[in-house]
């Protein structure tokens, strides 16, 4: 019965297997995430039956043909997908799927760390997620009700550092998280850098690495639906849990600021979701006017925008002065 | 034998077993996953120890994720597995 399934590979490069994937994918209600270095495919003669994709650490994109179930395809291809990222040295994978999914996944050594309504967040090395949670421990000041604020800063600007300032005069202690995920305009080592620089002056402010479990790529999954709202909808769900349930409570985090978002919608439905899941984990969100300037709101963007155009003394007024320094350095 | 690297065998597809070795200073850990643990786990786990006691290794963390296989398919994954973790890697 086997005789005519066969295995493909697929790199992102093969642009032609991977749109014929995202069709597949398409007739199962998923999306293909585009964010894939490797796709394996099982075959039935030359119709695709079952795919699933991983980037680096994470696996995705799984999806089984309706006809082809309960034939062990997904044991076969986590199987290849552990094989393959082992040879890269990759040891310690996760997987987000749909709920329905966990005995099997479960099954083929995988454990859960997180699990809402729709989606589960599951790995095959508890210790990571566990090890996380001591490291953010570690950045533990003192043991009193403190208030976070999760970031990307790309760049840091005066904005946030009115954000910034604002939660470390009404509370005892802050703790910044900045994304950790490097696919933003300024490398994360730099964003970290000059927050720090940024933030010297205030003595109750601890700026902490987000890491793989607070915005990332891995709390990010973009193919559960073609609607996106649905899709929106899961990854809030999975992430604030995950602060709420555990992050938080690790550093006793009582309070989220978060500043309005005039612009962007997403972040605006995140910032509703938040408001609506961490009072169930006893955190208070706390939103704030963003600070304007000429009417408008000091944004990250607007900073990489003028320093594209090579504006850089606009800049000036915008940010703070590690900031500045850093585009002034990067002019020369 | 000397184990040098992390290295794996086999499948998680029915039948088969998945064998992981990972080297490191502490005495040898056995985790075993499996559909027949009740049944069979302690003879897995026997004969698992037996094929790493015969290549004189003392220090290493195995995992097993069996899916019903039969002691010669066991004993070959793990014969792999062990190959590959003092050779450093793959050699498919």
């Amino acid at each position: 019965m086997f005789e005519n399934f066969s295995k493909e590979y697929i790199l992102s490069n093969n642009k032609k297997r991977r749109e014929k994937t995202s069709k597949f994918l398409r007739t199962l209600n998923l999306n293909f995430d585009e964010n894939t270095n490797i796709t394996i495919n099982i075959l039935d003669g030359k119709k695709i039956v079952a795919t699933a994709s991983a980037e680096k650490n994470l696996i995705k994109c799984i999806g089984v043909d309706k006809n082809y179930r309960s034939k062990g395809l997904m044991n076969t291809l986590i199987s290849e997908i552990i094989r393959y990222q082992y040879e890269k040295n990759i040891y310690d994978l996760s997987i987000i799927t749909k709920i329905k999914n966990k005995d099997i996944i479960q099954s083929l050594g995988f454990e859960t760390i997180c699990e809402t309504k729709n989606i589960i967040l599951m790995e095959n090395n508890k210790n990571k997620f566990n090890k996380y949670l001591e490291n953010i421990s570690d950045n533990k000041l003192a043991n009193v009700e403190s208030s976070a604020i999760v970031m990307n800063l790309n760049p840091i600007t005066k904005g946030h550092m009115f954000l910034i300032e604002k939660a470390a005069k009404e509370s005892q202690q802050v703790y910044i998280f900045i994304v950790s995920e490097d696919k933003s305009k300024v490398p994360f080592k730099t964003r970290l850098k000059l927050a720090k620089e940024g933030t010297k002056h205030l003595e109750n402010v601890k700026i902490i690495e987000g890491g793989d479990y607070i915005i990332s790529s891995q709390t990010f999954p973009t193919y559960f639906s073609k609607n996106v709202d649905e899709w929106i909808n899961n990854y809030c769900d999975l992430d604030l849990k995950l602060f709420g349930k555990y992050i938080a409570k690790k550093l006793n985090i009582r309070k989220r600021y978060v500043g309005k978002e005039p612009y962007c919608e997403l972040t605006t439905y995140y910032n509703n979701k938040m408001k609506e899941i961490l009072p169930l984990y006893k955190i208070d969100v706390v939103e704030i006017e963003r600070l304007e300037q000429k009417q408008k709101a000091i944004s990250a963007s607007l900073v990489r925008k003028l320093a594209e155009e090579g504006n850089i003394s606009q800049i000036k007024e915008l940010v703070p002065e590690a900031t500045y320094k850093y585009y002034i350095s990067k002019e020369d | 034998m000397k184990l040098l690297n992390r290295a794996i065998s086999g499948t998680m597809e029915s039948s088969d077993i998945m064998v992981e070795i990972i080297p490191w200073d502490k005495d040898l850990e056995i985790n075993l996953k499996s559909d027949v643990k009740e049944q069979f786990g302690k003879k897995i786990i026997a004969l698992v120890k037996k094929i790493i006691d015969e290549n004189g290794i003392e220090k290493a963390c195995i995992n097993l994720n069996d899916k019903g296989a039969l002691d010669f398919v066991i004993k070959a994954r793990v014969k792999t597995a062990l190959y590959r973790s003092s050779k450093g890697g793959s050699d498919e």
